[in-house]
């Protein structure tokens, strides 16, 4: 929706934006920086909302949205995880290393005269990766999320914020999480993406990102699990920023030493 | 494929993931109950924490590295627990060797194998799940 283009009243600013406050609605309670309006958030016409002085509901608000429209935004996956991958070692004379690897993979494309950004889960040889409940094939591309949007709401950047839970069995086990260059695409991600807004290009393109959990152990045996969080975000100019989606990735190192522990 | 570098925007954006939790779980969490030297049951704990309170420690491996690993035995910042009864068939006189020395491999190779069959049943119990559950809940809530 958005804020009509004729008359404006308050009640609109409230359909729109919300009421954070409750109570009486207020027009100061929708300067941009407050609790209701993002900051950079424009009216029909590409004027920032104002965050202090005058407001005037016509000029400032009319055709107003509070987030990015989208034609729709679809999860992909079923279950409470997007993929899941396993490794197993079993090592002997006290030391152990073994990673997990997998790719993130963004793909836009055109749906009719749509726009799409879809997010991809790829297995690679490092790992065995399973995707609804199946086994997943190396170098294939699972969907997690398809977001469409119009042209001409098309997105300017986007961001994967990334965090990391860590779940472990007794020992002398290190864990480590390395967010790295993807390969095989048109566009790599480079090494550090978590959160670094990259330009949402025209379809069609490809652009890898890679994550590693490398475990170390000595004379661990047992089981490392990581969940990787993930929250998909697009930024658009004169909107606030959406998340379209937050979803998991499960990662279990499974270790198992024997003989000697020197 | 030729794998530019994707165009970056230079946006500053702030995080919305963060400070998310460890999980510990195993035999230098759990008590051990024994009957003439036989492990006849566990009291199995799950400690958690945030990631910034997680204990850890370094520890010089042999090879000359350090290794930092979460200590063992801590008190967590949440914690559950539950009875597990260890079917006869699993039971074991076995120690586990708490990366104490001089190791005694066959001790050390019974109990690893034990230990990994009684968490694999473990993890598909009620308490389990419940108890997991309720751990990331109260650490999602801190």
């Amino acid at each position: 929706m958005a804020v009509p283009t004729g008359t404006v009243c308050l009640t609109d600013l409230r359909t729109e934006f919300g009421d954070a406050n409750g109570g009486n609605v207020c027009l100061t309670e929708y300067y941009a920086g407050g609790s209701n309006v993002s900051s950079g958030i424009t009216n029909g016409s590409g004027t920032a909302i104002p965050s202090s002085g005058t407001l005037c509901l016509k000029s400032n608000f009319a055709g107003a949205v509070s987030v990015i429209p989208v034609v729709s935004n679809t999860q992909n996956y079923t279950g409470n995880v997007a993929a899941e991958f396993s490794a197993v070692l079993a090592y002997s004379g006290g030391f152990g290393a073994d990673s997990i690897t997998y790719q993130l993979v963004m793909r836009t494309s055109t749906s009719g005269s749509n726009y799409v950004a879809t997010l991809y889960v790829e297995e690679t040889s490092d790992a065995n990766g399973i995707y609804n409940s199946g086994g997943m094939t190396t170098g294939t591309l699972y969907p997690v999320q398809t977001v469409t949007f119009t042209q001409g709401n098309w997105p300017d950047s986007y961001a994967l914020d990334h965090s990391v839970s860590i779940q472990t069995s007794s020992g002398v086990v290190n864990t480590g999480t390395s967010l790295v260059a993807g390969i095989g695409e048109n566009y790599t991600s480079g090494s550090g993406w978590d959160n670094v807004t990259f330009t949402l290009l025209n379809p069609t393109t490809n652009t890898a990102f890679r994550t590693t959990h490398l475990t170390t152990g000595e004379c661990f045996t047992g089981t490392v699990i990581y969940t990787d969080t993930y929250s998909l975000k697009f930024i658009k100019s004169g909107y606030p920023t959406l998340t379209a989606v937050t979803f998991n990735i499960s990662c279990e190192q499974d270790m198992s030493h024997s003989g000697l522990c020197p | 494929m030729s794998d530019l570098q994707a165009p970056i925007a230079e946006i500053s954006l702030p995080k919305e993931n963060n400070n998310f939790y460890t999980i510990s779980w195993g035999p230098g969490e759990w008590t051990e109950n024994r009957t003439d030297g036989v492990i006849k049951s566990i009291d199995f704990v799950i400690k958690g924490w945030l990631n910034d309170n997680a204990p850890t420690i370094d520890r010089e491996m042999h090879n000359g590295d350090t290794i930092n690993h979460l200590q063992w035995g801590q008190t967590g910042s949440v914690e559950e627990s539950f009875n597990w009864v260890v079917p006869e068939d699993l039971q074991t006189t076995a120690t586990w060797h708490g990366h104490n020395h001089p190791h005694d491999e066959d001790n050390d190779d019974l109990y690893g194998t034990r230990s990994k069959q009684w968490l694999s049943l473990i993890k598909q119990t009620n308490e389990y799940i419940t108890a997991h559950a309720s751990v990331i809940s109260q650490l999602e809530a801190l």
